[in-house]
């Protein structure tokens, strides 16, 4: 019993099974408030952007888009309003975002992001209102443009000042949903 | 004693003394807030990891050390990033993927190997305290430096210098490279100097 090489086995194993135990004991305790985080923060979500959510309705998503999930919010069997999640590449990997529209005046009621790994400081700044509030509002009829400097047109969003590929990430992300929902539930 | 608690902070700076940690320094002092958060956490893995490795000094055979560390200091990351998510959300998101990766800070193993595994469970927990006030230290001065260069703010406040304009640069990797240049350079000058005039013993 006094091998080394026993001692050795031994030692590591007992580590690692104690290790093991307190890992999902943590997890045990700790797994329900972190889905109960996770639903409240995409509830909160939802309702930033788009007014008077009640109960959503999951729809198709279309394949071989980046389209990952689309919510119909039916008022008293009224359509209201539908919310596109998306996920477009920016510069530093997928932004995760949601685009509400009101429904049927076609237009964009808000847009949230949801996750990003964009430059601290420069891209990251695509989550602050400044930039985010420009989307509230526009019509859907047209696609959004980029602009560098002050958007003056209609259908113009101004850039984040140095980060152009996060802008224009966030832009093709709202264009997206936007000509999604136009093909299949503008007219209906 | 007081003298544990205070090298990690002066004398044996992990980053600016022993240039350990340097990795994570550079990317995580884009901002003040990300630096102290990420100064916390390892904070409090590294006194989690102390008190276990020196508690078990003599129950882990040196043969098999190296593992045995690995997997305490990996079992208190995962702890302290569930605990995270769970209950500050908020910081968790903002440290994403530097969470997991204080499990191969070399800071950490350091201390395990060259203290921890050696000292009373009083000394270690005051060498991890040093050297977490040490770390966080020094990342603070780098990210409230890079935070005022580089988006003209500090701690996430609009600082309003009339006549400056943000240099962009210094929140980009190439200027985490520059600050932490600049400022070893300068904290050998400053050592140098000393040694000048003290005479080199």
């Amino acid at each position: 019993m006094n091998n080394p090489l026993f001692k050795s086995i031994f030692a590591l194993t007992f580590i690692g099974a104690i290790a093991a135990g307190l890992i999902t004991y943590t997890h045990s305790l700790t797994d329900k408030i972190i889905a109960v985080n996770n639903a409240n923060s995409i509830r909160s979500a939802y309702q930033q952007v788009l007014s008077q959510v009640a109960y959503l309705e999951t729809m198709p998503v279309p394949e071989d888009s980046i389209i990952t999930d689309i919510k119909a919010n039916p008022v008293n069997h009224v359509i209201t309003g539908y919310i596109y999640t998306v996920a477009p590449v920016g510069y530093g990997g997928k932004i995760l975002l949601m685009v509400g529209i009101n429904h049927p005046d076609s237009t964009i009621n808000g847009v949230k992001i949801i996750s990003q790994q964009e430059t601290p400081g420069l891209g990251s700044k695509c989550t602050e209102p400044d930039f985010l509030s420009q989307f509230a509002g526009k019509s859907v009829r047209n696609p959004l443009l980029v602009t560098k400097n002050k958007a003056t047109l209609p259908d113009e969003i101004s850039a984040i000042t140095a980060s152009t590929i996060t802008s224009r990430a966030v832009v093709q992300g709202v264009n997206v949903a936007r000509n999604h929902y136009l093909k299949h539930y503008a007219n209906k | 004693m007081f003298d544990i608690l205070t090298k990690g902070i002066f004398k044996e700076n992990p980053l600016f003394v022993q240039l350990l940690g340097v990795c994570p320094a550079l990317a995580t002092t884009s901002s003040l807030s990300t630096a102290l958060g990420m100064g916390a956490a390892f904070t409090f893995v590294i006194i989690g990891s102390n008190l276990v490795v020196s508690a078990l000094k003599k129950f882990i055979p040196s043969n098999v050390r190296i593992p045995c560390y690995i997997v305490i200091i990996a079992s208190l990351v995962t702890i302290v990033e569930m605990v995270m998510q769970a209950y500050a959300q908020e910081l968790y998101l903002s440290l994403g993927i530097f969470i997991p990766l204080i499990v191969v800070n070399c800071i950490i193993l350091g201390r395990a190997e060259a203290f921890a595994s050696k000292n009373s469970l009083g000394a270690s927990f005051l060498d991890a305290v040093g050297m977490g006030i040490g770390f966080t230290g020094a990342l603070a001065i780098i990210g409230a430096f890079r935070e005022v260069i580089g988006s003209g703010s500090l701690g996430g406040y609009h600082l309003n210098i009339p006549a400056f304009e943000p240099v962009l640069l210094f929140i980009l990797p190439a200027g985490a490279f520059l600050t932490m240049g600049l400022l070893f350079g300068a904290i050998n000058y400053l050592n140098g100097l000393k040694e000048a005039h003290y005479g080199n013993n």
